[in-house]
């Protein structure tokens, strides 16, 4: 294990922030199962889990001889509970928690190449291009399998204009600031299609579609598919930014000084970039465009542990997916029917980014 | 740590051949951007245990020449070698090895401490995607010791003076085990004390054996460190010399374009 404390930090409080927001993670998720318009005591969810269990484990054999054509694969008897539990809450719950640590993570990682911790995961236009993406194919009656597929490439294909641009821009040696600007510009280009794409949507049908989807909420994702596609987005990209997370240290002291301690400036750059952009891709194009998590989660990790992306990174993964259950948990709760979880991240997140400041403003500016 | 000039005894013709080659070479080298030259046709060289100032007013082209020599620029002619091998051919992890660079105490924003900001300087020599192990670890401290700064170890950088934040960046530079160290202006803003402390650390780096090149606007400082210097003129031409030969004063005041003069009751850091 690698012990190099940070400044306020030992390694015994490294230790147990992990564990206290592993343990979080267990708590928050199962206090989820129970949350929402539909009354289920946690009595019931303990209930319908053994059930399920118990029933998994049975039909074992069953299931095995299914495989190889030997009669039909057992199903569960579902009632409406089951339904409820099985089929909305628990891949919800999991949506939340893995777009959390997704955005989270990019949002560090940004952070660090930018040099800048006001940077947000979709400071090179993967949001708005992910956007574009689905409001397109809404407007052309896809499926949501096909918004979901089109909306992720659509945010990939922005990332990858933008880094084009900006190597055009800068004559091979494409600068930080040149990056930026290349990702501000075409953010704002993608915002003004989505903007013509509701325009011309049927304002009875397509147009509230797109609008609701632009709000961003984890309710209407929630099919074991996507979260399996989710979860091989965030172990694999998540796990390339952890492999490069000294690299990633060193990037934020500049492309001179990372250079000049044998760092390929490029190449980590290029393997960050495409790890932050398939995490927030996916994530926006499952959940739309919930901000603010992968900037202020970030922030509140390094509060607590330093600004080493050795710890940072999976403090500010672990934080997200927990946070970000909470504020769905929140959404359902607050109001009957429920809010979208965009707007309750920006209603919390503004507020607790200006109280952030204030107290570690000695840390950052 | 590695040390130079206990090469052993070898067969003495051949090294000498090797000692000729041990150095930092800058050959008719022209610097400048989007292919405007600078500076043109700039010869010098650094050899282990020498430091070599760079030496000329603002603007002059001295930052655009180290940046050439660190590859952060393309030269536009001319060669840089690194004992021997051309510089523009190493990757940037094999220059690395052999060359660290000790930035002006810049602005980073986030509170690294002292002890992860110089464990940074062992990145070239670990695996890509590794962590400092525990060898890594020792040579931090063993480094953080050798410049007496062992007590910022757990500070972190953001809260640490301009004095204190020049001895870090000292320190992970010498983590990387390189040959040749390259200071841009390692004493600009330091007041009296934290210049000696800062000039008595690349003294005692050059006594065992490091090259060092580094800029700076104090003329005296070639005496101080017993350095020879390249002073550059506004007209691009230049000098190279020690300090008996370069600091005088028609050479100075052509340089500076200022008239100067030697006083004698003037108060420098004493090394």
């Amino acid at each position: 294990m690698e012990n190099i404390a940070s400044p306020r930090v030992g390694i015994a409080r490294e230790r147990l922030v992990v564990v206290g927001l592993v343990a979080a993670l267990v708590v928050v998720g199962l206090l989820s199962l129970t949350a929402g318009d539909y009354d289920m005591a946690p009595a019931r969810v303990a209930e319908l889990v053994g059930s399920y269990v118990f029933w998994w484990v049975q039909t074992v054999p069953a299931r095995i001889s299914a495989l190889f054509g030997g009669g039909p694969a057992p199903v569960f008897t579902t009632s409406r509970d089951s339904v409820v539990l099985f089929v909305i809450r628990i891949p919800r719950i999991v949506l939340a928690a893995l777009s959390g640590a997704a955005l989270a993570a990019s949002g560090a990682a940004y952070q660090g190449m930018f040099r800048n911790p006001m940077v947000s995961p979709d400071i090179l236009g993967v949001s708005n291009g992910a956007a574009l993406g689905a409001a397109v194919t809404i407007l052309l009656g896809f499926s949501s399998t096909g918004v979901h597929v089109v909306s992720f490439l659509m945010g990939l294909l922005a990332v990858a204009l933008v880094m084009t641009i900006a190597r055009a821009l800068g004559k091979g040696s494409s600068s930080v600031v040149v990056i930026i600007l290349a990702g501000v510009v075409m953010s704002s280009l993608f915002s003004a299609l989505v903007s013509l794409c509701k325009y011309v949507a049927d304002p009875d049908d397509t147009l509230p579609a797109i609008t609701y989807w632009l709000m961003g909420s984890f309710s209407r994702s929630g099919t074991y598919q996507n979260i399996g596609f989710l979860a091989a987005v965030v172990v694999i990209a998540g796990g390339l930014l952890m492999a490069i997370r000294w690299r990633i240290n060193a990037l934020s002291f500049g492309d001179d000084e990372a250079k000049a301690m044998g760092v390929g400036v490029k190449g980590t750059r290029l393997v960050l970039i495409l790890a932050s952009t398939l995490l927030t891709s996916a994530t926006v194009s499952f959940c739309g465009v919930v901000g603010w998590i992968g900037l202020i989660v970030p922030h509140m990790a390094r509060l607590v542990v330093g600004p080493n992306y050795r710890i940072l990174l999976p403090v500010s993964m672990l934080g997200g997916a927990v946070f970000t259950m909470v504020v769905d948990d929140v959404a359902r709760i607050i109001v009957p029917g429920e809010m979208p979880a965009g707007v309750l991240t920006a209603l919390i997140g503004a507020p607790l980014f200006i109280y952030l400041l204030i107290r570690g403003r000695k840390e950052w500016l | 740590m590695r040390f130079r000039g206990t090469a052993g005894a070898g067969a003495p013709a051949r090294r000498d051949a090797c000692d000729a080659d041990r150095m930092l070479a800058v050959r008719g080298a022209s610097v400048g951007y989007n292919g405007h030259a600078v500076l043109d046709h700039v010869s010098l060289t650094v050899a282990p245990g020498q430091i070599h100032c760079l030496l000329g007013r603002n603007g002059v082209g001295k930052t655009t020449l180290f940046r050439s020599i660190l590859g952060f620029l393309p030269l536009l002619s001319g060669t840089v070698t690194v004992d021997g091998r051309d510089a523009s051919q190493l990757s940037d992890r094999a220059l690395s090895h052999v060359v660290a660079y000790v930035p002006q105490a810049g602005e980073n924003p986030f509170a690294f401490s002292v002890r992860d900001v110089v464990a940074l300087g062992r990145l070239s020599r670990m695996g890509v995607f590794a962590s400092p192990s525990k060898g890594d670890r020792e040579i931090v401290g063993s480094v953080l010791a050798r410049l007496g700064i062992e007590y910022l170890a757990d500070r972190p950088l953001t809260e640490l003076s301009g004095g204190e934040r020049q001895m870090v960046l000292i320190a992970r530079a010498v983590a990387q085990e390189p040959e040749y160290l390259m200071m841009d202006e390692p004493t600009a803003a330091l007041d009296l004390g934290n210049q000696a402390q800062v000039l008595r650390c690349a003294r005692e780096l050059a006594d065992s054996g490091l090259g060092i090149l580094m800029t700076t606007h104090e003329p005296d400082q070639l005496r101080m460190l017993e350095a020879s210097g390249t002073l550059i003129m506004p007209d691009g031409t230049y000098l190279t010399g020690s300090a008996d030969e370069l600091l005088a004063r028609d050479n100075l005041e052509r340089a500076y374009g200022c008239r100067v003069t030697a006083a004698e009751h003037v108060w420098r850091p004493a090394l």
